[in-house]
């Protein structure tokens, strides 16, 4: 990879819908419908939010690639076949990211609940080739500079620090009080921020699924451009100076934009994993037996938790750059493809560690943010067990306590009692 | 120095001037006496006569304005000649006091820190100017050799203050940062100790880059250190998980398979083999900063907690424990207070005859609960004692440790990170005496609830869970 042809690459003007993809399928209107899709499972509504998990296995028994109806019966392929989903994953000349590929793409209205997933912008997101990767490696090597001790260190004084603030009270929400905060402030220490700053309390913000999100992210976006501005000006041994000297022909939005989708990504998913794993030593007995009895390691526990219940269920979306034949079905030109990673991970080969969960090959999350991740989620969880052992599980006033959707399944609330403590 | 400004205001008159005067007298004198020997003569010799006293009368003039120039210049060349052994003798009187007096006084006061006007000024004034130049001139030399000198001595008095301040002060105090927290440890160094620069710059850019060199270098070794503990600690907590599970499917086994006398004895020995091999691996993560394997979510009677650690060492027969009426340690501190009485249990067994007994006491003091393992080997020696009580006393992980003595290094460690105070006496077996006081705010009543169970029996948090 050369630099000149990456320089050529970011440099795409910042206009709202950039240069097209070289196939506009939509042009011609929406495909008919496959006949396939007459009688596909819908993966909305209420039945679906009730029982995602019901949901998945129903769509996994129809194969490794099902037909599945999104918000307005917008139809979509559900991949959930380990191969499959390399294949998807792993093969961007096949299954692209860019969503102006989309043969449906007229049919997602103003107000569309997928809309903004669907909306070509200059982020990461939606890069393909030669700007994906030199994107990814920016990325992966601002991450990469952060020694793995360090981190373990790190994570583990601010874990200490936030078991502090509650340990006397001898009640927590151990998403609202924990899980949510760790990774937000470790990343405010990688950032070269204070951690009760206002980027941090709105990347926390961001990353709950309520209304607030949408300006929160708006908010953070702003704080990042400034950061990137900053930092640009007068380098720091942090995360944003690397990325903005790793990319200096690109943009400041730009810059800007990675950070967001690095912070969020790191915010959603480590959160998320941390709550997922506690929220199952307090709930399934027999895990807790085990990780009590010291039979299983708490990163065994992390892995476990991915295998029976990721964070990131499914993931929208990947796109068909022609015509193929995938798990048996036909897919067209332009068709969206939903990577099933929850429903994949239901019948795990044994022994197998569970790397499918952060994406495949090139396209997935770049190294090493998963191992960052783990480190982070695996001190948490260490941390706070070692110091509450004797916590346990009250039922929440407000029923149930998991995230109400089919794409993200992390507790929104874990309301514990334990011993107070002297600190 | 008697200088000639008198005899210079009694200048002789030019040798010309001289001479004219001279010549004017001498003409005036001679003028008449021509006039009058012409007037008196015939006019027949008149011609004669005023040729002859003219020649005679001009010759003499010049005779005399000759002898009078020459007597001019004879005056002038000595009175020269006297002024100017005068004027040498007054120099060489000048010189000689500079030479032997002022400048040694000059080089005196100018090192002793007095300025040069300030030396000069307590001193009669030189008059001849070139010496005086010469006086003052050296003296400005003189003064700014001995002020860059001074400079010169103050910097090198504070780079050897800023050398003794970095090797005694800020070094100590950043290992001792590092120790505490790597990460923060040059951040509160900075801030606790900043540099106090020496003024000279490319000196403290040298000491500068030897400081950074040095830190980063105490910085990467400690990471490295920090690095190594923590894949021992993994590995080492893959590993007591490995043996904990092969652990509770051969207490599945001995339950099924108890009765069978062909297999009882061998499940039995394998069970204690697992233990023994599990108490090493956990030795081997508490030791490299890791957490404990089991957790207990429910306070532990002392019974329970005395139980399990005599099940954790090989000659658990041999353990005399009381009953301990309704005392638990809570949950958190438990698992910590097992493995602590696990290794003073092994050390007593391991120390004394295999005939002998080791005796458990439980008593309650002012400051908490004291349980305190008494066996009837050989004791400790005073020197022994002491190195016991220095490994418990100033807890090390494995990069501290001297020597291979992992079981007091693991007491040390558990009970500073739980606030146990462990000390060593002479039992009254004779033996060794080690007493574990729990303070009280670990201590509870056990709960009369049908069931207590420890973790390591399988149940973990779930018994009475409020869910």
């Amino acid at each position: 990879m050369s630099i000149s042809e990456d320089d050529t690459s970011v440099r795409r003007p910042p206009t709202a819908d950039g240069p097209a993809p070289d196939v506009a399928p939509a042009s011609s209107g929406p495909p008919p419908p496959s006949p396939d899709h007459a009688e596909a499972l819908r993966l909305h509504g209420p039945e679906a939010e009730r029982d995602p998990v019901a949901l998945f296995a129903r769509l996994r028994a129809l194969g490794p690639v099902a037909p599945v109806l999104l918000e307005g019966d917008v139809p979509a392929w559900f991949v959930s076949g380990p191969r499959e989903l390399r294949q998807v994953m792993g093969r961007p000349e096949w299954f692209s990211r860019d969503c102006r590929r989309w043969n449906h793409r007229d049919r997602i209205g103003a107000d569309h609940p997928l809309r903004p997933h669907v909306t070509w912008t200059p982020a990461l997101t939606f890069a393909e080739g030669a700007e994906h990767r030199a994107r990814v490696d920016a990325i992966g090597d601002a991450l990469a500079a952060v020694d793995r001790i360090d981190l373990r260190d790190l994570s583990h004084r601010v874990a200490g620090h936030l078991v502090d603030r509650f340990a006397g009270r001898g009640t927590a929400d151990l998403v609202v009080d924990y899980a949510r905060h760790v990774p937000a402030r470790v990343l405010a220490r990688l950032y070269g921020i204070a951690e009760d700053s206002a980027p941090i309390a709105d990347l926390i913000a961001a990353a709950i699924p309520d209304p607030g999100a949408g300006p929160a992210r708006r908010r953070l976006h702003g704080h990042l451009v400034e950061l990137v501005r900053d930092r640009r000006r007068l380098p720091r041994a942090d995360v944003p100076s690397r990325l903005a000297s790793h990319r200096r022909a690109a943009s400041t939005e730009e810059v800007a934009l990675d950070l967001l989708l690095i912070s969020t990504a790191w915010q959603t998913s480590t959160a998320d994993w941390i709550a997922d794993t506690l929220r199952l030593t307090l709930v399934d007995a027999a895990f807790a037996a085990d990780l009590g009895a010291g039979r299983i390691t708490v990163s065994r526990a992390l892995d476990e938790v991915l295998w029976r219940d990721t964070p990131a269920r499914n993931v929208l979306g990947r796109w068909a750059v022609q015509d193929c034949e995938l798990g048996g079905r036909r897919i067209r030109r332009g068709d969206l493809l939903v990577v099933g990673l929850a429903a994949a991970g239901m019948d795990r080969p044994a022994g197998e560690r569970p790397r499918l969960f952060f994406g495949h090959g090139e396209q997935g999350c770049p190294h090493p943010a998963p191992r960052m991740a783990a480190t982070i989620a695996g001190t948490a969880v260490e941390v706070l067990l070692d110091r509450l052992p004797d916590m346990w599980s009250t039922p929440s006033p407000r029923g149930s306590d998991r995230r109400p959707s089919p794409w993200a399944g992390g507790p929104l609330h874990l309301p514990v009692t334990f011993g107070p403590r002297r600190t | 120095m008697p200088i000639d400004s008198r005899d210079r205001s009694r200048t002789l008159p030019h040798p010309a001037h001289q001479a004219l005067i001279a010549l004017l007298i001498t003409a005036a004198l001679v003028a008449p006496a021509w006039s009058w020997s012409v007037a008196v003569v015939g006019d027949h010799d008149r011609a004669l006569v005023a040729t002859v006293t003219g020649v005679f009368g001009a010759a003499l003039c010049v005779a005399l304005t000759v002898a009078a120039h020459r007597a001019a210049t004879l005056r002038a060349v000595r009175d020269g000649r006297v002024r100017a052994d005068e004027i040498a003798e007054s120099l060489e009187r000048e010189a000689a006091r500079v030479t032997d007096h002022l400048l040694p006084t000059l080089v005196e006061g100018v090192r002793a820190g007095r300025t040069v006007q300030e030396i000069l000024a307590a001193h009669p004034p030189i008059r001849n100017a070139v010496l005086d130049r010469l006086l003052r001139t050296t003296g400005g030399e003189l003064d700014l050799a001995a002020r860059r000198a001074a400079h010169a001595r103050a910097l090198i008095a504070r780079c050897e203050r800023r050398i003794i301040d970095l090797d005694r002060v800020w070094l100590s105090l950043l290992v001792t940062r590092v120790r505490e927290d790597r990460c923060t440890a040059v951040e509160h160094t900075d801030r606790e100790h900043p540099h106090v620069p020496t003024g000279h710059s490319s000196l403290d850019d040298a000491l500068a880059s030897l400081a950074d060199h040095v830190r980063d270098e105490l910085l990467a070794a400690a990471r490295r250190t920090d690095t190594a503990l923590a894949a021992t600690a993994a590995c080492g907590a893959r590993l007591r998980a490995g043996l904990e599970t092969t652990d509770a499917r051969l207490r599945v086994l001995r339950e099924t398979h108890g009765d069978r006398p062909e297999v009882r004895e061998d499940l039995v020995e394998a069970g204690r083999v697992v233990a023994r091999t599990g108490r090493i691996a956990d030795t081997l993560v508490t030791l490299a900063g890791g957490g404990p394997g089991r957790r207990h979510p429910r306070p532990i009677a002392l019974a329970d907690a005395l139980r399990s650690a005599g099940r954790r060492i090989g000659a658990h027969r041999r353990v005399r424990a009381p009953h301990t009426g309704g005392v638990a340690v809570l949950g958190h501190a438990a698992e910590a207070l097992i493995r602590v009485l696990t290794e003073l249990l092994d050390n007593a067994t391991v120390f004394s005859g295999p005939d002998t007994d080791v005796h458990v006491r439980v008593e309650e003091g002012e400051n908490g609960i004291s349980v305190v393992v008494e066996d009837a080997g050989p004791g400790m020696s005073r020197r022994e004692r002491e190195a016991a009580r220095d490994l418990v006393t100033s807890p090390r992980g494995l990069e501290g440790l001297d020597g291979d003595r992992t079981g007091l290094a693991v007491v040390g460690l558990l009970a500073s990170r739980h606030r146990f105070d462990v000390t060593f006496r002479t039992s009254p077996y004779g033996g060794l005496g080690a007493a574990v006081l729990i303070p009280h705010h670990l201590v509870t009543a056990v709960r009369p609830a049908p069931s207590v169970i420890v973790a390591e029996e399988g149940a973990g948090r779930v018994a009475g869970r409020a869910l």
